[in-house]
């Protein structure tokens, strides 16, 4: 169940990273006007409520997730970097991350040309939602993930 | 055509629990559970470990469906 319970975390982590950006999007349109315009008294404008809830969330998260690493292995950067997900106990749970593996590259192949044609959509939408191509480029990561989660959900048990 | 086993029987014949099982063989309960269930068909070497706990040749063991008596 851990593979779930990390899965979940980078779910949101990546959902909080998106919602950081979208704002950022904004600052970079702003920093744009301000060098079209440097008469104006500021450089940009921007909401920190995301970056804040990423960090202290994110941050959170990943010391959790480092710690419970460290206690299971030897190796410093294993526990750094290597996904909790991979951290098999046995020839099973490697046979499960291999099932998760193939049905997550799978739903990459079936996802990015959705995704693309999603993006076409951009020019209707730049007005109200100019952050729109962050948010779909967002989908990618989430459906692989997704799709990861529900096959190693399906062959655990 | 699967293949079956007698996991269960033996480890009861030799008193021991599904932890302890995954233990001597160095493998989570979680795995016996499976395997018990016919739901995990183990590698050679899982065979081999499980095989050598029970002192039986693996083909004692691990059968297949139609050459169930």
């Amino acid at each position: 169940m851990k593979a779930l319970r990390n899965g979940f975390s980078i779910i949101i982590m990546l959902i909080l990273f998106g919602w950081a950006m979208s704002v950022f999007y904004y600052v970079s349109i702003d920093i744009v006007e301000f060098f079209k315009d440097p008469s104006r008294d500021y450089l940009f404008e921007v909401n920190i409520m995301p970056f804040i809830a990423f960090f202290i969330i994110g941050g959170f998260v990943a010391f959790l997730s480092f710690r419970h690493k460290k206690r299971n292995s030897k190796e410093f950067s294993k526990a750094l970097w290597l996904p909790e997900e991979f951290a098999e106990n046995d020839e099973r749970e490697q046979l499960i991350t291999a099932r998760a593996c193939r049905a997550a590259y799978i739903s990459m192949l079936y996802a990015f040309p959705v995704i693309t044609v999603l993006l076409l959509f951009y020019p209707f939408v730049s007005e109200t939602i100019p952050y729109y191509p962050i948010i779909v480029f967002s989908l990618l990561p989430l459906t692989q993930i997704l799709t990861y989660l529900i096959s190693w959900q399906k062959n655990y048990g | 055509m699967e293949i079956k086993n007698r996991v269960r029987e033996l480890r009861a014949r030799h008193n021991l629990t599904q932890g302890e099982l995954a233990d001597d063989v160095d493998v989570t309960r979680q795995t016996i559970v499976t395997l018990e269930k016919g739901n995990y068909v183990p590698s050679l070497m899982l065979a081999m470990k499980i095989a050598r706990i029970f002192k039986l040749p693996i083909e004692e063991i691990f059968y297949w469906e139609d050459d169930e008596v």
